[in-house]
């Protein structure tokens, strides 16, 4: 049996699937390291909520078959990879990282699975995540099945939720990209902190079908990988019309780097305060440092501004009052005591006494933020701007609900670009770019609906500049 | 006006105060700081308030219609 060398937990998707046209290993062989180092390196930071090898290795020696054969299917084919568990996998559990469903199993699968097994990607696992997505509310990292999400990068800090275990996991090498998702957050926050790349896509373009249902009107499912180049190749495949997705947009992805537009032809919208007051102070050198490359690699930059509207209350509270609709079963039945934070259930049992009319005034304050974004992005093609204002919190300490609501400059530029973007529905792409106090820090670019092949460019002009995205945690070797 | 729960709040104090275990992998990290759970859903539905408050300072023309699209 030929050995899968380190530097392959570490490589791109494009790159493990030429090594395996090449045949220095089999999709079996693949398979097997990546369970291997799945099953030994994931508790320890409690990222994995389920192994699924039997499945996974029935898969791969199927793969091999076709590799044989020359019948290539694109660079995903033979690919492990995990998926948080909020999807479906039947005949598994599906726990949506949360007690009160821990023994819950669906007779049918998530559209996105189904899709990425049809161009031969392995399903290798499933990951741990935040309870319910975090959508009552939480205070504390450990909101889990599975305890906190510990940082690949330090121990004593929080990966970031609510797809925690999809962060923890493409940081660690223990997968080549992962599946997570994202209401207000979820896939940007652990991505900035783990020091990987994910993509936020545009409300609709992928199904979700199989899905925990969190916010109807917010939940998006997309990929966390290595780099921008690996998130087009997941994305291409995970796109697309479906019937099952009643939000289901009827639009096709396709991944067309060679047909990119020149990257100096591009308007990029920035907001100074953003990078040089809003951030913190050890993230500063490098959040400049990142706005300088973009700077030299020819973007116009362009300042910008975001209308000034309460994005996080208009977020909050149309998540908790449709969280509160799915979940009025779990609070009437009293299983919401189960869930590991108290605030979740305390603050899904509040959910259920919001006032139509206030559910109603958020609806409709939402469409100023749509046309506040169709204003912003006639002017400039994407905007960029700090993930997150620095490093991982500790894991230990309760959870700052916003850090952008602390007391700040009077221009709030785009620090509130997480509850807006995610209100317009728009994409958005988080980019490893530098470190703060030796924790990973990320940058932000978002565009208008569809516009995932320019934030993609954006992204691989950057990471040919840079090497942060190919920086590795100090993780133990199999 | 808000909905009415089906618990009292002495149920619910009774109900939070039961002890959840966790299945966690790792040591688990150091638990919620304790607050009295009727306090937890005071803290929540101030919160909310305090958020509808904030929505209800923007101005909203009566032709603004809800982000919401129904398809027959």
């Amino acid at each position: 049996m030929a050995a899968v060398p380190d530097d392959v937990f570490f490589a791109t998707t494009v790159e493990i699937n030429q090594r395996l046209k090449a045949r220095e290993f089999s999709v079996v062989e693949l398979t097997r390291a990546f369970s291997d180092r799945l099953e030994r390196l994931g508790p320890r930071y409690n990222a994995l909520a389920l192994s699924i090898r039997p499945q996974a290795l029935r898969a791969a020696k199927e793969v091999d078959g076709d590799m044989k054969r020359e019948r290539f299917r694109g660079p995903l084919q033979g690919i492990p990879f995990a998926v948080k568990d909020l999807l479906a996998y039947k005949g598994q559990p599906t726990t949506w990282g949360a007690k009160p469903y821990a023994g819950q199993v669906f007779d049918y699968t998530a559209e996105s699975l189904t899709r990425l097994a049809g161009t031969g990607a392995v399903l290798i696992g499933k990951l741990a995540m935040v309870e319910l997505a975090g959508g009552g509310g939480y205070r504390m990292a450990s909101a889990s099945l599975t305890g906190a999400g510990l940082n690949p990068w330090d121990k004593s800090r929080w990966s970031g939720g609510s797809s925690s275990g999809s962060g923890i996991a493409v940081a660690a090498g223990l997968v080549p990209y992962a599946l997570g998702s994202e209401t207000s957050g979820s896939i940007l926050w652990p991505s900035a902190y783990c020091g990987v790349t994910g993509l936020r896509p545009t409300y609709g373009l992928v199904s979700r079908h199989g899905a925990m249902p969190l916010s109807w009107s917010m939940d998006k499912i997309g990929p966390i990988c290595r780099s921008a180049d690996d998130c087009g190749h997941v994305l291409h495949v995970l796109a697309g019309k479906d019937g099952k997705d009643p939000a289901s947009a009827g639009k096709n992805f396709y991944y067309t780097p060679e047909y990119s537009r020149p990257f100096k032809d591009l308007k990029i919208g920035y907001a100074a305060a953003d990078f040089d007051q809003w951030v913190d102070a050890e993230a500063r050198p490098d959040f400049a440092k990142a706005l300088e490359t973009m700077r030299g690699l020819g973007a116009q930059l362009t300042p910008v501004k975001l209308l000034d509207l309460p994005y996080a209350a208009i977020a909050s509270t149309i998540i908790l009052a449709e969280a509160g609709s799915v979940f009025e079963p779990l609070v009437r039945s009293g299983d919401v005591d189960l869930l590991a934070d108290r605030k979740q259930a305390s603050g899904l049992r509040a959910a259920l006494e919001i006032p139509a009319k206030d559910y109603l005034r958020a609806m409709r304050l939402r469409t100023l933020v749509q046309q506040a974004f169709h204003e912003l992005f006639a002017a400039v093609d994407v905007v960029i701007t700090p993930t997150r204002p620095g490093g991982a919190p500790k894991v230990s300490q309760p959870l700052a609900a916003a850090p952008y609501d602390r007391e700040g400059p009077a221009e709030r530029g785009l620090t509130q670009h997480i509850p807006a973007g995610n209100l317009a529905g728009v994409p958005a792409l988080s980019l490893p770019c530098g470190f703060a106090a030796g924790l990973p820090i990320g940058m932000t670019v978002m565009g208008p609906p569809f516009s995932e092949n320019t934030l993609l460019l954006v992204g691989r002009e950057f990471q040919k500049a840079t090497d942060w995205h190919r920086r590795r945690p100090p993780v133990p070797a199999t | 006006m808000g909905m009415s729960l089906e618990m009292t709040r002495r149920q619910i104090a009774i109900a939070l105060a039961v002890p959840v275990a966790l299945t966690g992998q790792a040591a688990p990290p150091a638990a919620p700081p304790a607050a009295p759970p009727v306090d937890e859903l005071e803290a929540s539905r101030a919160q909310i308030r305090q958020n509808v408050e904030r929505l209800a300072k923007v101005e909203l023309s009566l032709t603004t219609e809800p982000a919401v699209h129904f398809r027959p």
